[in-house]
């Protein structure tokens, strides 16, 4: 089964991704904090990371940054989940390391997509 | 030797003390500083109280409705007609039935694609669609209820009539205006922008920011154009607005009335500001206007010249930025820009900055090397 790290802070947007990436088959592991992601992706290695921008303790992009010096996951697919819009968020994201930018709110259809086309089906 | 005011002044003090009164005077103070410590402590329970007591109610409920909606939202096919009775919530206490709307405005936010028009249905299937419009209909109702529902009403995407618009454009609680305009900027398209910017008055320049982002945020309608509100009679803050609207979509028909806008216009600010607009547009063309306006301006004006010049010329420009450098009139600012937009057009005028730079004093010299360093670059 394919391991997905989730790393939001929103209850609402988190338990609607949790939701839909579940019924997919997925195993999932949530993260509600920038501290919290980080030493989960030290220890644990996963096959897609799905994460946030604004994040308490430590913002989206620091993270994907430090996967990509980090050992555990540095080549995992990323995808940023973020409500910002303007281009310079996304250039930044992808600067840093992302994959690809899924704005919210989330189309459950897009995520699924989004999702398969990184890592396939569960 | 005292005067006989002043000793009559200090019998009656004394006397005064020698009294009850003053005891009763003390006594009295106390006891009404303990009342207010009282009450003081006593309003920050009641609130902490209420916040908790609203936290506990959004904790009860949310695993209700999220149950709800993922079962028939998110995993159905259902679109309309949800069974809302089997929610099992009773929404005759105003404290749940805002609890339940302020939840699903948050899976408003959250949910979106196809499934978006679901929550939007089932929003109005609970009823908020109809508690909305009858709050923005009556005038008795509290203006941050208003806002709240102009809120509500923006979210479902429904039509709110023409004569209940203008009546509440034309209130001026701050809430109300905000809400109104985010409405029309977002689900109106064109008539919602001309109805906005023909009731903008008044407005700080955090509105405008507020109203910038709510546009650039907005599905924009594509052909709509921000210039034909330029107008020098109005306020700063309207008119920087709609320059900055100017460049976020790069209106380029609007450059001819741009230029009018500085001709006619006495005031500085607005000025630098549509020079400044100008250079952003890149439009070249219009380095000979420029040029001409910057003997009779002001030194901030001049400076926004120099910096339109630098980035809108295609290298023409050269020989007025070293005219500005080597002028003994011109002031070190003047100096420093008419470097930085001289050495902006590198790629155009490689071997005459080269030539320039070499024939420089000591001291001209410094300035150019003060402006090329990476460190001492404007952001």
């Amino acid at each position: 089964m394919k391991k997905i790290l989730i790393i939001e802070d929103n209850e609402i947007i988190l338990s609607t991704m949790q939701f839909i990436l579940a019924k997919e088959g997925y195993e999932l592991t949530i993260a509600k904090s920038g501290k919290e992601a980080m030493s989960l992706v030290a220890h644990v290695s996963f096959d897609l990371i799905l994460t946030d921008i604004m994040l308490p303790y430590a913002n989206g992009y620091e993270i994907i940054d430090s996967i990509r010096k980090g050992t555990e996951n540095q080549s995992v697919p990323i995808i940023i989940i973020s409500s910002y819009r303007d281009d310079d968020s996304i250039f930044e994201g992808f600067e840093v390391g992302a994959n690809d930018y899924v704005r919210k709110p989330i189309s459950p259809s897009e995520l699924i997509s989004r999702v398969k086309s990184r890592i396939g089906n569960a | 030797m005292l005067s006989f005011d002043t000793s009559n002044i200090l019998d009656e003090t004394r006397s005064f003390f020698y009294g009850d009164l003053w005891i009763t005077i003390i006594i009295l103070g106390l006891v009404l500083s303990f009342i207010f410590w009282i009450v003081c402590i006593a309003g920050i329970i009641c609130l902490y109280y209420a916040g908790y007591r609203k936290q506990r109610l959004w904790n009860k409920l949310l695993p209700i409705v999220r149950d709800f909606i993922h079962q028939y939202v998110l995993s159905g096919y259902l679109v309309n007609h949800f069974p809302v009775d089997q929610l099992g919530i009773s929404m005759k206490d105003p404290k749940v039935k805002r609890t339940i709307r302020s939840i699903l405005y948050s899976y408003l936010n959250a949910i979106g694609g196809d499934k978006k028009k679901s929550i939007q249905n089932l929003f109005q299937e609970l009823g908020f669609d109809l508690d909305a419009q009858y709050q923005i209909r009556h005038l008795n109702q509290k203006n941050l209820a208003i806002a709240g529902s102009l809120r509500d009403l923006s979210a479902m995407e429904i039509t709110i009539d023409k004569q209940v618009i203008d009546r509440l454009l034309k209130k001026k609680d701050k809430h109300i205006q905000v809400a109104i305009r985010n409405y029309l900027l977002q689900y109106q398209g064109v008539d919602g922008f001309d109805q906005v910017f023909l009731t903008l008055h008044n407005i700080t320049r955090l509105d405008a920011i507020e109203i910038y982002q709510n546009i650039s945020d907005s599905d924009y309608v594509e052909g709509y154009h921000f210039y034909k509100w330029l107008n020098i009679s109005q306020q700063n803050e309207v008119n920087h607005l709609i320059m900055d609207l100017m460049v976020h979509y790069q209106e380029y028909a609007g450059i001819a009335p741009l230029i009018r806008f500085i001709k006619e216009s006495e005031d500085n600010i607005q000025q630098c500001k549509a020079v400044n607009t100008l250079g952003k547009l890149m439009q070249t063309g219009e380095e000979s206007f420029l040029i001409a306006m910057y003997e009779t301006a002001s030194e901030k004006l001049k400076i926004e010249i120099i910096k339109a010049l630098g980035r809108m010329a295609r290298g023409q420009v050269f020989e007025f930025f070293r005219k500005v450098f080597v002028d003994e009139k011109s002031s070190l600012e003047l100096k420093k820009h008419a470097v930085r937009s001289m050495l902006s057009q590198n790629q155009y005028n490689k071997v005459l900055i080269e030539d320039f730079t070499d024939k420089l004093s000591e001291r001209d010299y410094n300035i150019v090397q003060y402006v090329r360093h990476p460190m001492n670059r404007y952001v």
